[in-house]
């Protein structure tokens, strides 16, 4: 088992403590309303682990059970089943008051920063709240000093406090939660396309800063993703998924030199790519086609394999038998019958 | 912007070229809010301001003007008309408008338009105290049912719903006729039928407040439910709130306008607006002006009322993107 | 520019599908004074061209797009002035309803979010219908029917009589955006106006919707201006690139030449700042200091020079007009910037240097 392990930048393998966190078969439906009594399996049984200051990126579209997944890290929901360790210990467990206050070790940014900041308050009162549900600063003054010591490490100029998200711009705001999510010293933290929703030009300023704050401050993300090249930029292991499981997941190099799971390589060859020479290499070399057909409903699933119904390797046994995640090379496993590089 | 939605995108808020207009009233409003979450200063203000969809100010400035004389009539009615409205006067009985009453007079000889002042603060006390009082219950009935859900909600809007399907002016007489005539009571059986709308209305809200992402946030951040319901669901339910309120004071005015004219309202010797139409009622084909002015008072009320709620509205809403 | 008689129309078929913007701006007045949130954009779109406007929010990109089918008329602060000519037509002075006639018909729309474009309570079918109806379509409620299973099959649609009965709750993002496409057919079109179109969606669908833009244009004939803030599509997709930065235009280059020379720093800046599946994880994203401007706040001279490695005094009071980038780039390349020489000569190391900021 591969449970911690990563690659720093410079190439070297390195074994970790103990991970931060653990989710292990992790299962979610959902009960459509209308009384036709369908189940949407959000969550399909997903195990993944992150590593202490590691990035483990997860990619997936639309109905994948990625933002299902960082919803239920946040015990904003619950599982069906399956167990989620965090630092060692039962997160599932804590209920109530421990659980409150054991959430300063887990935060969140998400897509959205003018959604996620309560319009009627001033970021410097959004910093100061977290602060003060965790007791972290003695009154008001302390709270503010702080702030302002805070919004410094993202990058902004102390009177941001005063203003509301309405004054700053998208970039500035996403700042700003991420301040309040450091705020409390969190050892995990969950970004939700936390630069989907910014201009192009800003997109890479967050990224560098969170990579930054990964570096002084020690914290694992789970960074969640459609967008393939940005999770490329920052994380260190990436999971594919689909329709509510992890389809592929291998160290971040891996995973885009040599994918294995038809999938991946779909998602990899639709991405557009802002390079001509990149594009015309694809449309005459490889002949890659796109990915047709939709995404299946969630509600019915295919038998067997998921994927099949899009896929050009499918086979009988496909349809059979689902396959497991089963290990392509070290620490690189993919759920496929056929796994290999190659045209979808 | 009339016509086709032209989206300026979420960073360009600020230019938005909507509204220059100047709410006066605001601050004077805005200012009481204290603890409930100050809305912004300076710049955002001017915002918040600009994305009122305010079309012309004329309407507003009638509205509001309106609505200050009445509260002069209601705190010192002895500036605006003679001392005495009960004061009769049989030579001038049934005299139409003039110089000397611009509202003509009624069988008594009494000056409607003093009985008008006279009557504004009975009228406005009803209004604004039975509004506050209901939509402040009702309020709360509705956000704690809409953020807590579940059977509390299925209960309590179950209940509500009863309620709510009688017409408030039923609901009101309902209670009025158990209890004694007076104003407090009056007060009372009308804020009992603003009950069930402003717990419907702040319950939607509610809903809509509790799934928006920063109340998850605030969740994640580690606050209190009761933390996060008082700083943060509220005060983001206070802006339908306000303007229900504001229509509703003119709702409210007219239920205690058909009570007095049933003959059911507060026994005051001071006829109150509805009483004044009632009076009228048998001389409506020769002495018109008995029964008319007073009902044109009350409706300019309600309509000032509903103008100001409308403007409201669009200045209390922060700036979304 | 003068309107074609009836006469004229019919003799001389004007060059369909071709659009020329000049000098459009649209500005609002402010109690600080009037603010442009475009100014002085032209391009042209050459028959069964696509041409991919491309830029950020606050660019003007989407209301430059809106005002070419005269969307802007009806906002009562903002006012558009220049000319943009179709098909030899002016459209700028066009009568409403004449422009209505055009809108939809020979030139075609689509917009970002293809859910929030169809009506939920009508059948998919009936919408195509009523866009086939508006537009010169045949009489009879059943060829009408029978061409929008037409259309549907044009649009990668399969099973389309299935798909013309259900409601668009029933179908996916992508095929939302594939039957709004079918709607912007019926008329006809010459030019296809789409604004974001595949941004709501997934990649792999984004993927087939663009593959079908590509393929309409081949077997149409039809031009495009494709709306989008991502230099991917335009790379794929574009024949020509014009570049908005904060409500002007910044540079208009073949997308060959755009891709491997960029003559503006912001164009350059921006294919670095991007984040590449093919390119391996660098040490930090070499990204653009600084935000977009608001209009309120633009400087004098040019628009970008807030964030510019190459500002000169001279970027601060005089706004760089569009000129051609010099003779090695070829005639169509224009860039406003007045350093594009030096930035052309050395290539995109010019923001080597602060790459490391942020």
């Amino acid at each position: 088992m591969t449970a911690g392990m990563g690659f720093a930048p410079d190439g070297q393998a390195r074994a970790d403590a103990r991970p931060v966190v653990e989710v292990s078969d992790v299962a979610k439906r959902y009960r459509l309303r209308g009384g036709r009594g369908r189940t949407v399996r959000a969550l399909d049984g997903v195990s993944l682990t992150v590593g202490r200051r590691r990035t483990y990126g997860l990619v997936g579209e639309s109905g994948s059970g990625k933002t299902t997944l960082g919803r239920v890290l946040l015990r904003l929901e619950d599982p069906d089943s399956g167990q989620i360790t965090f630092d060692g210990q039962d997160w599932l467990a804590r209920r109530g008051e421990p659980l409150r206050q054991a959430r300063k070790e887990i935060q969140a940014i998400f897509q959205d920063p003018l959604g996620s900041l309560d319009p009627r308050r001033t970021a410097g009162y959004a910093i100061g709240e977290a602060l003060a549900a965790h007791g972290l600063a003695r009154d008001k003054a302390a709270r503010e000093r702080r702030a302002a010591e805070l919004l410094g490490m993202v990058g902004l100029p102390a009177d941001v406090a005063r203003r509301h998200p309405a004054e700053l711009s998208g970039g500035q705001r996403q700042r700003v939660t991420i301040a309040r999510a450091i705020a409390v010293r969190p050892k995990f933290v969950i970004c939700d396309e936390p630069t989907s929703a910014l201009d192009v030009s800003v997109q890479a300023q967050i990224i560098n800063l969170l990579s930054d704050l990964q570096e002084s401050l020690g914290v694992s993300y789970l960074f969640i993703s459609h967008s393939l090249a940005t999770v490329r930029h920052i994380a260190d292991r990436v999971g594919v998924m689909y329709l509510g499981k992890i389809v592929e997941e291998a160290p971040a190099d891996r995973l885009f030199s040599a994918p294995q799971h038809p999938y991946t390589i779909a998602l990899l060859a639709a991405a557009p790519v802002p390079d001509l020479t990149a594009i015309s290499a694809r449309q005459n070399g490889a002949g890659t086609r796109h990915l047709g057909g939709e995404v299946p409903s969630a509600t019915v699933l295919p038998s067997g394999c998921r994927f099949r119904l899009r896929c050009t390797r499918a086979q009988d046994v496909c349809a059979e038998r689902e396959p497991p995640l089963g290990e392509v090379s070290a620490g690189h496993t993919a759920a496929c019958h056929f796994p290999g590089p190659g045209p979808v | 912007m009339d016509g086709m939605d032209v989206r300026v995108p979420a960073d360009q808020v600020a230019a938005t070229p909507e509204a220059g207009a100047d709410m006066r009233v605001l601050p004077l409003i805005l200012g009481r809010w204290g603890p409930l979450g100050r809305p912004a200063r300076g710049p955002a203000r001017r915002q918040i301001r600009q994305a009122s969809r305010v079309r012309t100010r004329t309407g507003l400035i009638i509205a509001v003007a309106y609505l200050v004389l009445l509260v002069g009539w209601a705190i010192i009615p002895g500036v605006f008309a003679g001392t005495d409205p009960t004061a009769v006067n049989p030579l001038a009985a049934l005299a139409g408008p003039s110089v000397h009453n611009f509202f003509g007079t009624d069988q008594y000889g009494r000056s409607i338009y003093d009985e008008l002042v006279y009557g504004a603060r009975p009228a406005l006390e009803v209004g604004v105290g039975s509004t506050l009082l209901g939509g402040a219950a009702g309020s709360l009935i509705g956000i704690a049912g809409g953020y807590l859900g579940g059977w509390f909600d299925l209960v309590v809007m179950r209940l509500i719903d009863m309620l709510l399907a009688l017409p408030g002016l039923l609901l009101a007489l309902i209670f009025i006729a158990a209890l004694p005539r007076t104003l407090s009571n009056e007060i009372f059986a009308i804020a009992i039928a603003s009950v069930p709308v402003f717990a419907r209305v702040l319950r939607g809200q509610a809903v809509q407040v509790r799934s928006r992402r920063f109340v998850d946030a605030a969740t994640v951040s580690g606050l209190r439910r009761r933390t996060i319901v008082v700083r943060h669901v509220i005060p983001n339910c206070v802006a339908p709130a306000t303007e229900l309120a504001t229509v509703y004071v003119g709702v409210a005015i007219v239920i205690a306008a058909s009570l007095s004219f049933l003959g059911l309202g507060p026994s005051e010797v001071v006829p109150d607006w509805g009483t004044l139409i009632q009076n009228g009622q048998g001389y409506i084909d020769h002495d018109w002006w008995i029964s008319v002015f007073p009902g044109v008072i009350v409706t300019l009320a309600v309509i000032s009322l509903s103008v100001l709620g409308d403007r409201l509205r669009g200045a209390l809403e922060p700036v979304r993107g | 520019m003068a309107e074609l008689s009836d006469t004229e129309r019919t003799l001389a078929p004007p060059p369909a599908g071709a659009l020329s913007v000049q000098g459009l701006t649209i500005s609002y007045d402010s109690p600080a004074g009037t603010r442009e949130l475009v100014r002085d954009v032209s391009f042209d779109i050459g028959p069964g061209q696509i041409v991919c406007l491309v830029g950020e929010s606050g660019s003007g990109k989407t209301l430059t797009g809106r005002a070419i089918t005269g969307l802007v008329r009806h906002s009562p602060r903002l006012r558009a002035e220049g000319t943009v000519s179709f098909g030899g037509r002016e459209l700028s002075t066009l009568p409403e309803r004449e422009l209505r006639r055009v809108r939809g018909g020979q030139i075609g729309m689509i917009f970002q979010d293809p859910a929030a474009a169809l009506d939920p309570v009508i059948r998919l079918g009936d919408q195509i219908a009523e866009a086939i109806a508006r537009h010169g379509g045949p009489a009879g409620r059943d060829s009408r029917r029978r061409r929008a299973t037409e259309l549907l099959t044009q649009v990668g649609i399969t099973d389309p009589e299935l798909r013309a009965r259900q409601f668009p709750h029933e179908i996916s993002g992508g095929m939302c955006q594939r039957v709004l496409i079918a709607i912007a057919l019926a008329g006809d079109p010459s030019l296809l106006i789409a604004d974001e179109p595949t941004t709501a969606l997934d990649v792999t669908i984004q993927a087939q919707v663009l593959d079908l833009i590509s393929q309409l244009r081949r077997e149409r004939g039809m031009s495009v201006l494709l709306i989008t803030h991502d230099m991917g599509v335009a790379a794929q997709l574009a024949d020509q690139v014009v570049v908005m930065y904060a409500g002007s235009v910044v540079e208009v280059a073949p997308v060959a030449t755009f891709f491997s020379r960029p003559g503006h720093p912001y164009s350059a800046g921006l294919m670095r700042a991007v984040p590449r599946v093919d390119a391996p994880r660098a040490r930090r994203l070499p990204a653009i200091p600084g935000t977009v401007p608001e209009a309120a706040d633009r400087p004098p001279g040019c628009p970008f020079q807030t964030r510019c490695p190459l500002k000169l005094e001279v970027c601060g009071s005089e706004q760089p007009p569009l000129t051609a980038a010099g003779q090695s780039s070829g005639p169509q390349h224009l860039v406003a910037c007045h350093r594009s020489a030096e930035l052309l000569a050395g290539g995109l190391t010019v923001w080597s240097a602060i790459g490391a900021t942020s």
